[in-house]
């Protein structure tokens, strides 16, 4: 369970509190929707709660986090979220799973089965730099999905993705919680909130 | 199974074996006399074109064009030691050490030579950063086309006249500079969630094909890099 409890937390350098006694927690097969104005700090709470601030941007916190190992976070520029190393979609969407030391038939099975989730199997053998910007989105989610996550950080998900992307992704979320993994998902689409999140904090 | 991922290229060099050709190219043309240097770069011409990346090397050399021409220019004038030879020295290396690199960097996809360097036992962060290097020549390309299309889009000129690419410089660079420190934040986050961290062993999917002929090449070229420098170093 990710549970974050009166929480504020400085950026380096910062004297003001990004974000300031905030308290949540995301449990087991939830969906819970994060929501609110442009800089109220949606993208500072997904990295507290996906265990990267302030472990690896830094700065400083103050309150009680716990934060499983097994959290991954989709950020909300697909185009950072891709190593930038592998000349193949599929070669991308292993790299996690490789990662994590597993069998090779294994990190091909997740990783089929991560593209296909997201109907972007068509797009196993393509550079990923020739890919668009909803696409790449897509294979971003897909390269978190490869890696069965416990937890899942979601950042604006369908900031580049048209309509029918968006439809994946909601359905993608809606089997994760069924498979009883958490996810916490910042979106200012309060219509894709109100389909997949079982309930919503405001910031 | 069935495979998603491309098959094994059954004629596709081992990167070890480019990588260390590369090197030793460069140690060659640093160190030997002149005609070491020339050999260095008609050898890679060859190369390239027989990896079919002729023209594309073809864009390296005219890129370095200017340097190598105010070598020449400043030796004409000014002859280093009383020749004029010098000149045509300082090109030939400078092209010995930049063109074999650059041969590397555009027939060798960085995730193929990140597994062959993580087989051989080179920490995943090292390998990382090696692989990182082969792909950084197109990002910055992408990067330095992205930025130069925006600034246009906010009416500066980047086509015109030269002073007016000389005034476009500075914003171009600090945008390029810029981008280039937010991109290493944004890998770190990006290399994080994905597990590269991770202390498990890394499972590498169809390692590069590496033959007997491959690796006794790899040490005869060490061998001659070996013999380039020694001989460079030895007292006269």
């Amino acid at each position: 369970m990710i549970r974050l409890e009166d929480v504020s937390y400085w950026y380096p350098g910062q004297s003001r509190p990004a974000v300031a006694g905030l308290s949540f927690e995301v449990g087991p097969g939830e969906v819970v929707g994060l929501t609110g104005p442009n800089e109220s700090g949606k993208t500072t709470v997904c990295l507290l709660a996906a265990g990267l601030a302030p472990r690896v941007v830094g700065g400083r916190l103050s309150g009680r986090t716990s934060i499983p190992a097994a959290t991954a976070m989709l950020f909300d520029a697909p185009a950072a979220q891709l190593t930038g190393l592998h000349s193949t979609v599929f070669d991308e969407v292993a790299f996690g799973p490789c990662n994590l030391g597993l069998p090779a038939a294994e990190v091909e099975s997740l990783t089929r089965s991560a593209l296909a989730t997201l109907g972007i199997a068509g797009f196993a053998a393509r550079h990923p730099d020739h890919l668009s910007g909803g696409e790449r989105q897509l294979v971003a989610l897909a390269s978190l999905l490869a890696m069965r996550p416990s937890h899942l950080v979601l950042d604006e998900p369908l900031g580049r993705l048209d309509d029918e992307g968006s439809a994946l992704v909601a359905t993608a979320i809606k089997a994760l919680a069924g498979t009883g993994t958490a996810l916490l998902v910042a979106e200012h689409r309060l219509e894709f909130l109100a389909e997949v999140a079982t309930r919503v904090v405001a910031l | 199974m069935e495979s998603d991922s491309p098959p094994p290229n059954r004629r596709e060099l081992n990167p070890a074996t480019k990588l260390v050709a590369a090197l030793a190219a460069v140690a060659v043309g640093l160190t030997l006399p002149a005609w070491g240097a020339a050999l260095v770069v008609v050898g890679t011409f060859l190369l390239a074109a027989a990896a079919q990346r002729l023209r594309a090397l073809a864009v390296v050399f005219v890129a370095l064009l200017p340097i190598q021409l105010s070598a020449l220019a400043i030796n004409a004038l000014f002859p280093a030691g009383g020749s004029r030879a010098f000149g045509v020295e300082a090109a030939l290396r400078l092209l010995s050490v930049a063109l074999p690199p650059s041969l590397l960097f555009l027939t060798t996809p960085p995730d193929r030579l990140l597994a062959d360097l993580e087989r051989r036992g080179l920490p995943p962060a090292a390998a990382f950063v090696v692989a990182a290097a082969l792909g950084a020549v197109p990002r910055m390309r992408d990067r330095a086309q992205c930025v130069g299309e925006a600034l246009r889009a906010r009416g500066l000129d980047t086509e015109g006249s030269v002073a007016g690419r000389l005034r476009g410089l500075t914003p171009f660079g600090a945008a390029m500079v810029q981008g280039t420190l937010a991109e290493v934040e944004d890998r770190t986050l990006a290399l994080e969630v994905r597990g590269f961290r991770s202390a498990r062993r890394r499972t590498i999917l169809r390692p590069p094909p590496d033959r007997a002929l491959e690796q006794a090449i790899r040490l005869l070229l060490l061998l001659v890099a070996a013999v380039a420098i020694a001989i460079r170093a030895w007292p006269r």
